[in-house]
């Protein structure tokens, strides 16, 4: 079964079409780049399918469930045990140290104390920031603060990822860094990760490649 | 540079101004509300102060000098003296006698201050007609003696008609006088004032039992070639012949005297109407806060383009300044309308506090518009000062890379030790002795302690939050994670609750202490089982006696054990005017009526020159045991020996008690200003009562219980105004946490977005804004109320002390401030929940 069916997508800013009937699916583990100029739709289609924006027609299936027509609370449900997310500017909740950051996720699941800060400790482990987990996000290199954002997106274990310009406010070697450990954890949990990018580069690391342009794939 | 600024005002705010129109609405009301509080709070002031001065100016033009008396009244023979020694001179005296008086009203003897207080004016009618510019409307020498004059606007009032008979209490007993006519005016001339009733003098020194006696002469010098200083001159001849008798006053030293006579009321309603100003200042930083952070994107960009800081800053003082101006009309406006209404209260209470005010209509100088736009203009450019830095101050990059750019503050503001030093200071100020100014005592170290106090708490309070850490669930995670680390809104969020709270919760221990203390002498002060006035005395000014002829009547009453009466006059020391009674000792001692600040020994008064005096006047005067104090009277000044010092908590004049043989030799009076009547075991109080109302319908006649009563109800009458403004203090620091919350949320909308990526429902959001919010208010209460606890015996130990030379005894009411902070509690988490809610709809920025 596919990890996430989205089908005839399109969705409009006042007049101006942003999505024109995008189809795409992605299968348990798989790594997708979306590719494109600015402005052509990554980022909006990345939105509807993490339903933080809704889309005017079409479908979007993660786990085979439709988040178009799910309620707000199912919504958030689903963003907890299904999802996860990584954004170019890290994103992290600044007044929240590293480890609380991570440990978010777990405490939104209910998940007992102990057993969060084993997982969390371990995860900052695996991806080389255990020693700042005392540390605020300002005190944080880009680097250090890009995985933090790709440990608390996946601590949960969801079934899908979504990355938008993940490297994009990287150096070249964080960016390097940054896109190992997605795949890296992608392999180890089974994640399917979409990484929306302007780098080739950061395609390549991926299992498919999508091109969009004026809102529409052109695969 | 000025042309960056235009450009700014004309694509951003004026834009904006159309766009949020609503948002433009609310702050153009905030700040239009208090300028509009302001305006009309010193109008009505003003105007009510007016026709307290106009008082004596209505009848005739303003006179070159009055002449008074430092005790008792001036004798018509002296008047002869003053116009021997002023010769030739052309020079009219006008003397003038006045008393106020209230109307006979059957049903209203129960209750204090029920009815309304003119003032019975006598002068000499003939020299007034000479003078006036129009005469009266009827041959006043003509008329039958118990004729009266009013003004066309009282006479319309009360819907009287010449040959009106007019029914009055004056001192014990109930006088009728016919309306004669109506008073005219003159162009040029101050309206007469509408509560006067104008007599000629000897019928009115007939009617009030005050032969050969008047209070004030009021003296007209016309200039001419013959007498080039003539004025100057009939002030030294009259002052050179009193000989301590007399004291010759000029218009300023009559102005001065009602200017000092009011100057303590003034200063009250000027300080609340600067805090109805102070709130919508603070409410118009908040509110502009938010906008700020709402047009950071374009700030942003204009700065990419090169516009300089400085522009930017400019740019919002400018559209603040032009806000202001635009509220400032609409306030001045607004308060003017509201001043008419509020005069007619301000004056009532000055009539009842000084026995006369004419004041009905507010005025608006062009000059106190100005000064009206000007405060507002003031209020808003210092309340966007603030939020016009952050706006210039706005990195470019910081905002157009969507960084999560939550702002924490300068440093300078988030450091706790400014607070701490704030209070430390404040605390030192408290130790300072009260200025002296103009015989008043004013406490300006403890009111500049009580202002630096306020910020000092509020700012260092901000650490209570700091405390917020351990929770277990994610909302609370995330509440308490900006609790523990909090930004510069948080702590002015903080330190507005903590002021608010404080002034409320000082206020009512000073409420509760006064009432604590006043109970407690009322007790002990009022335990004779039936009190009798007369029913004129309505006013603390007023001069209405019982005669000793209906005192004696009474006491043959065979249900009344003991009766006392309190013999009174008012003499001028410095600082104003001071009560001297004539009270019976063996009554005092026996039912232990003084409550001591200083006991006097037992045999006190067998000294011929021993005196008492209340605590105020001690304060005031710098007396205590031991101290000698120079009381005018007509026998010339006398000097006695302070022995002892009373409370004394119904009167802040300052009073000065004698044994009454030596009361009656020195003033010639054996009137009773008040009367205390002691019963027989087994007399029923209510049917004493009825039977003097009945047999003396001039009298106010209370039982103990009655008068206990009456004297609680207006005292908490006199605390109303500041419970209803304790609630708006509450208000306004619940709307302004409500305001700094959606600031907080407008400012963390990238944070918002990112707890709805990982999962966050929208009540989840809406939960932890409303925790962050209830966390605020916690710290706010607490700090607050431990504030207020200090602010309170701030007002009790040194305000009062110093102010009126009041001890009060300290009560904190537990259950009354327990009860502001859960309500404090429960609206600030409401208010925040649907602050949250709001943020939680907040759409998510679009990154194409």
């Amino acid at each position: 079964m596919s990890v996430l069916l989205v089908s005839d997508l399109t969705r409009r800013f006042d007049a101006r079409p942003i999505l024109r009937g995008v189809s795409m699916s992605m299968r348990r583990g798989e790594r997708v780049a979306l590719l494109g100029p600015s402005g052509c739709g990554k980022t909006t289609l990345l939105n509807c399918i993490g339903g933080l924006d809704r889309a005017d027609t079409g479908t979007v299936l993660v786990n085979g469930r439709d988040i178009g027509r799910m309620s707000s609370d199912e919504l958030a449900a689903a963003r907890r045990a299904e999802l996860g997310s990584v954004f170019q500017f890290f994103h992290l909740l600044p007044t929240m140290t590293a480890f609380e950051n991570v440990e978010l996720p777990l405490k939104l699941l209910g998940i007992g104390k102990a057993e969060r800060h084993e997982r969390v400790l371990r995860l900052l482990d695996r991806v080389g920031v255990r020693h700042r987990g005392d540390a605020l996000p300002a005190q944080l290199s880009g680097g250090e603060m890009q995985r933090v954002a790709v440990a608390r997106a996946v601590i949960h274990r969801p079934a899908l990822l979504l990355a938008d310009e993940p490297t994009g406010n990287l150096d070249s070697k964080s960016g390097a860094q940054a896109l190992a450990l997605i795949r890296e954890v992608s392999e180890e949990t089974g994640a399917a990760v979409l990484l929306v990018t302007h780098s080739e580069e950061a395609a390549r690391t991926c299992h498919r490649v999508l091109r969009m342009r004026d809102g529409a794939l052109l695969e | 540079m000025m042309r960056d600024v235009l450009i700014i005002l004309r694509q951003c705010a004026l834009r904006h101004w159309r766009l949020a129109w609503r948002q433009q609405v609310m702050l153009l009301t905030i700040l239009a509300l208090g300028t509009a509080v302001h305006v009309a709070m010193r109008l009505a002031n003003r105007s009510a102060l007016a026709g307290f001065v106009r008082f004596s100016d209505g009848i005739t033009r303003d006179s070159d000098w009055t002449v008074r008396a430092d005790a008792g009244a001036l004798k018509m023979e002296w008047l002869r003296e003053m116009r021997v020694a002023l010769g030739s001179r052309p020079v009219t005296l006008l003397p003038v006698i006045e008393a106020t008086v209230v109307p006979h009203i059957a049903d209203a003897a129960g209750s204090v201050n029920a009815r309304p207080i003119w003032r019975l004016v006598g002068m000499d009618l003939i020299a007034l007609q000479n003078l006036a510019r129009k005469p009266l409307q009827q041959d006043a020498t003509a008329a039958p003696n118990d004729t009266v004059y009013v003004s066309d606007a009282m006479a319309r009032r009360q819907g009287w008609s010449v040959g009106e008979k007019i029914a009055l209490v004056i001192d014990d007993r109930i006088a009728q006088v016919t309306l004669g006519g109506v008073m005219p005016v003159a162009p040029d001339m101050p309206s007469p004032p509408d509560h006067l009733l104008l007599m000629d003098l000897p019928r009115a020194q007939e009617l009030l039992r005050r032969a050969d006696e008047i209070d004030r002469v009021e003296v007209l010098a016309t200039a001419g070639a013959a007498f080039p200083n003539l004025r100057a001159d009939v002030g030294t001849v009259l002052t050179t012949v009193a000989q301590g008798r007399w004291r010759v006053l000029d218009h300023e030293d009559r102005r001065a005297v009602a200017d000092n006579m009011t100057s303590a009321f003034r200063l009250n309603l000027t300080i609340l109407s600067l805090l109805a100003l102070l709130v919508g200042g603070y409410l118009t930083f908040q509110a502009l806060d938010g906008v700020v952070i709402r047009r950071r994107e374009e700030i942003a960009i204009l700065r990419t383009m090169g516009v300089t800081e400085r522009a930017v800053k400019r740019a919002f003082l400018i559209e603040a300044a032009l806000l202001g101006v635009c509220a400032g009309v609409i306030g001045v406006a607004l308060g003017w309308l509201a001043a008419q209404g509020a005069v007619l209260a301000v004056a009532r209470t000055m009539t009842t506090l000084y026995g006369a005010s004419s004041a009905t209509f507010a005025e608006l100088h062009p000059a106190e518009a100005a000064a009206g736009i000007a405060l507002c203009v003031l209020t808003s450019l210092v309340a966007a000062w603030w939020p016009a830095r952050m706006a210039a101050a706005t990195m470019p990059a910081a905002v157009l890379s969507r960084h999560p750019s939550s702002w924490q503050g300068g440093r300078i503001w988030r450091a706790g030790w400014i607070g701490l030093l704030l209070c430390v200071v404040a605390i030192t100020l408290a130790q300072f002795p009260p200025l002296r100014w103009n015989g008043s005592r004013v406490p300006l170290g403890a009111y500049a302690a009580a202002l630096l106090w306020l910020p000092g708490a509020g700012l260092a309070a901000g650490a209570l939050l700091r405390v917020f850490r351990g929770a277990r669930g994610a909302v609370l995670s995330v509440a308490f994670s900006h609790l523990r680390r909090p930004s510069v809104r948080h702590r002015f969020a903080v330190a507005a609750l903590v002021s608010a709270i404080a002034m409320t919760c000082g206020m009512a221990i000073m409420i509760a202490s006064f009432d604590h203390t006043m109970r407690g002498w009322i007790t002990r002060a009022m335990r004779a089982d039936i009190y009798l006035s007369s029913a004129g005395a309505q006013s603390a000014s007023s001069t209405h006696v019982i005669s000793s002829e209906t005192v004696e009547a009474i006491r043959k009453d065979p249900r009344i054990a003991e009766l006392a009466a309190l013999l009174e006059t008012r003499v001028t020391l410095p600082g104003g005017q001071v009560h001297v009674l004539g009270i019976d000792n063996a009554f005092a001692q026996r039912h232990e009526l003084h409550a001591w600040v200083r006991e006097p020994p037992r045999d006190w008064w067998l000294a011929g020159d021993a005196a008492l005096i209340n605590e105020s006047l001690g304060t005031r005067l710098e007396l205590d045991t031991g101290s000698t104090i120079a009381l005018p009277s007509p026998r010339g000044e006398q000097t006695f020996r302070v022995v002892g010092v009373y409370a004394d908590y119904g009167n802040e004049r300052g009073s000065v008690a004698i044994p009454q043989p030596r009361f009656r030799v020195l003033f010639g009076k054996d009137d009773a200003w008040r009367v205390a009547v002691m019963l027989k075991p087994g007399a029923e109080a209510e049917a004493v009562r009825a039977g003097i109302q009945k047999a003396h319908p001039g009298l106010s006649v209370f039982t103990q219980a009655h008068l206990r009563g009456e004297a609680l109800r207006i005292f908490q009458q006199t605390f109303a105004v500041t419970y209803a403004l304790e609630g708006v203090g509450v208000i306004v620091a619940v709307a302004g946490l409500g305001l700094a919350l959606a600031s907080l949320m407008l400012d963390r909308r990238a944070d918002l977005m990112t707890l709805r990526a990982i999962g966050f429902a929208p009540r989840d959001v809406a939960a932890t804004c409303a925790w962050e919010g209830a966390g605020i208010a916690l710290a706010g209460v607490i700090a607050g109320i431990a504030s207020g606890v200090w602010l309170g015996w701030l007002l009790i130990v040194k305000v009062n002390k110093q102010a009126f030379g009041w001890t009060l005894s300290f009560a904190l009411p537990w259950g009354q401030l327990i009860a502001l902070g859960c309500a404090i509690l429960l609206v600030g988490a409401i208010i925040a929940a649907f602050v949250g809610r709001w943020a939680a709809k907040l759409p998510v920025e679009q990154e194409a």
